[in-house]
């Protein structure tokens, strides 16, 4: 008798569950939505935080609906971006390059629905991807370190050796080699990009093997190389925005991605009907990647050989070689 | 303990859970009402078909109702099963070893095949700890625990290299063939053959520990383990067969998720539930129905979590703390249901009213 009240129970309790009306749920009705995916924290002060920032922007400006959420993983993404689509969501935005194959899935499915990856390389007629252009950026920060290392030694700490991170940390070294020829890069592929203490202590281990120029290129992992750079005095750079207020003594210039204008040209796009599954490149020449004010102890003929440079990105004379496998650090293929 | 009671605990400790969360949420300025109704809307409800929403439940409860179901089983023998996590990703490795090896054979061989092999990878993983248990009685508590890591590390350094897709740059394996991939069982959703499975070993494990010698003396080892050598019971067989059978059913988690979710082994496919699945095998009361209902519960509040951050403007952090609330009230109503700590606090209390009366 007990027991069949107990299975009684239980049944009832999962009807009522399942009958539960779905009005709470954010509905898109007719008003144009892009959905934001972030894989990590908006707190995190570079990569998640800028989009996020870039996110209530376009909500604001152009007055449309942008749903954000943060801290995604990896084998959620797939249900949440099809969420999203199933609800009627105009654009989807992927913000890592972990989930191509979800991304790449799911569009098959939708495709009324427009998808954006934040670096990628697969595209479909309604999957696009942004590449990530901040290796141009570096390589002005390697024309930096390459005139003012005392020690003819520069370092990189990337989070994975995906083609993005490898190209900026390839950049840095071109960068650097373009003004002085004789330096060597130091490079290290932490297998985290959030792991601000692994990104401490490959910056000091760089240092101590003779680095004064450290770089860095994941958010968290970014954060510990500026604190690593700091407690041992060398020279660093920030990765997304502006990181100069963790360390104003020893951050230079950071490298800025406008992930705003990304998202509102591909916004637009979707809006007018003109979007297309291709790979998007806001460098440079389009305002796409921009360097921070310069921190302290950058000389004025550093400036100018930097603004020559960066003039001759601008106007397309100059291409920065974009270097996708690594030639330091990283796995031996 | 009356079956009630053993019902009641659970949920009146959910409640309470629910409770706090709702002080929780109000003290940041936000609504509970609107953010619970878009929990439960955003895993069961009616939203765009209710196909869609319950479908993505059902593949959250997956994994959870095997590491459950797994838990459940050793703690019958009293042991406890702390490694689910990395059982599940050895299992996962089997799994996608024999699917990338068969990339043309037929799907049911495959699938056949790939079941055993997460299956023995989780298992073989959990025999390291039942040996040294029960040979050596080291503590199963910290070695499982520990060797989490080692499993996840071991995956990891697989993903990075060895067994890295070629084609790729993140660390993840190639990708399976279609025919190993867990055929869907509702048109329209991602119901995999894994709730089927997971399922069949609910009721195989319900039979095996009320109808079968073997489930005797299982229980027999957990109640009272000197009681069950003199009878004659061998203690350290049973102890080693329920760790590896838990460390199967983990293994068989891992298989659900690289056939039916993400398509790789990385070492992101399980976002904790070898711990999860510990809560849910204590809420299901180590009975299996039970499991069926805590883990269905759970993957509500994963899968409703997404929801309630969107609609109520919550951070995700308030599902986390819901979870923690829930795992420390339901401790919590052990304590209270136990009987004899019962009496024992009853007959403390009297004793304090009896010394507390005025001479």
């Amino acid at each position: 008798m007990k027991r069949r009240l107990f299975v009684v129970l239980m049944a009832g309790l999962a009807l009522a569950l399942a009958l539960v009306p779905g009005s709470a749920v954010a509905k898109v009705g007719g008003k144009f939505a892009v959905a934001l995916m972030l894989p990590g924290s908006l707190n995190d002060g570079s990569w998640n935080a800028v989009a996020y920032k870039a996110g209530k922007q376009l909500e604001a400006t152009l007055g449309i609906k942008v749903a954000i959420q943060e801290q995604i993983k990896d084998s959620d993404a797939e249900r949440v971006m099809r969420g999203y689509a199933a609800q009627g969501y105009n654009l989807i935005i992927g913000h890592t390059f972990n989930w191509l194959d979800q991304l790449y899935k799911v569009s098959k499915q939708y495709p009324k629905t427009a998808f954006l990856e934040s670096t990628g390389y697969k595209t479909r007629k309604n999957f696009g991807w942004a590449d990530d252009p901040m290796y141009e950026g570096y390589y002005l920060c390697g024309i930096i370190a390459g005139m003012l290392t005392k020690t003819n030694k520069i370092g990189g700490v990337g989070g994975f050796e995906i083609p993005t991170t490898t190209a900026a940390i390839e950049a840095f070294r071109l960068g650097a080699q373009s003004v002085n020829p004789k330096v060597k890069l130091l490079a290290t592929y932490a297998g985290s990009w959030t792991d601000a203490q692994k990104g401490r202590e490959a910056a000091i281990a760089q240092i101590e093997a003779g680095a004064d120029f450290v770089m860095g290129a994941g958010n968290g992992l970014t954060i510990g190389v500026i604190r690593g750079v700091a407690e041992k005095g060398a020279r660093t750079f920030g990765y997304v925005r502006n990181m100069s207020n963790i360390a104003p003594e020893v951050v230079l210039t950071s490298v800025i991605w406008d992930l705003y204008s990304l998202f509102k040209e591909v916004t637009l796009q979707v809006m007018h009907g003109t979007f297309k599954g291709q790979r998007f490149s806001l460098g440079m020449a389009r305002g796409g990647v921009l360097l921070a004010p310069y921190g302290p102890g950058v000389p004025d003929n550093v400036k100018r050989k930097v603004d020559e440079v960066r003039r001759k990105i601008i106007s397309g004379e100059f291409k920065v070689p974009f270097v996708s496998k690594p030639t330091v650090g990283g796995k031996k293929k | 303990m009356s079956r009630l009671t053993g019902f009641l605990a659970p949920l009146i400790a959910v409640l309470a859970a629910f409770l706090v969360g709702a002080i929780l949420i109000l003290s940041v300025g936000k609504d509970p009402i609107v953010a619970y109704t878009a929990l439960f809307s955003g895993a069961v409800g009616d939203v765009f078909g209710l196909q869609l929403k319950f479908g993505e439940t059902i593949l959250k409860m997956t994994p959870l109702l095997f590491i459950g179901l797994g838990v459940a089983f050793a703690l019958h023998c009293r042991v406890w099963n702390i490694g689910a996590e990395g059982q599940l990703y050895l299992g996962a490795l089997g799994s996608i070893l024999v699917a990338l090896q068969w990339p043309d054979a037929s799907a049911w061989f495959v699938i056949t095949m790939t079941i055993l092999a997460s299956f023995l990878g989780g298992g073989l993983w959990a025999a390291i700890p039942a040996f040294f248990k029960a040979r050596y009685r080291v503590d199963e508590i910290i070695s499982t625990f520990l060797l989490n890591f080692v499993g996840l590390f071991f995956i990891s350094y697989l993903a990075h290299g060895p067994m890295r897709d070629p084609e790729g740059f993140m660390p993840q394996t190639r990708m399976i063939s279609e025919n190993a991939e867990l055929p869907i069982l509702v048109e329209g959703t991602r119901i995999h053959l894994g709730i089927a499975v997971a399922l069949f070993c609910a009721l195989v494990i319900y039979i095996v520990i009320r109808h079968t010698t073997w489930g005797y003396e299982l229980q027999a080892v957990g109640a009272n383990p000197n009681a069950a050598r003199y009878s004659g019971i061998s203690v350290g067989k049973n102890i080693f067969l329920a760790l590896v059978v838990s460390g199967g059913l983990a293994g068989l988690a891992g298989m659900g998720e690289v056939q039916g979710n993400m398509g790789r082994l990385t070492d992101t496919i399980s976002p904790g539930y070898g711990f999860t699945g510990i809560v849910v095998a204590i809420l299901g009361r180590l009975n299996p129905i039970g499991i069926i209902v805590a883990a269905f519960f759970f993957a509500i509040l994963l899968v409703g979590g997404d929801a309630m951050q969107g609609a109520a403007q919550i951070s995700s952090a308030i599902i986390e703390v819901l979870q923690g609330l829930i795992v420390l009230f339901v401790i919590g109503s052990e304590i209270l249901v136990n009987k004899s700590f019962r009496r024992e606090l009853i007959a403390k209390l009297r004793r304090r009213a009896v010394t507390e009366e005025p001479a």
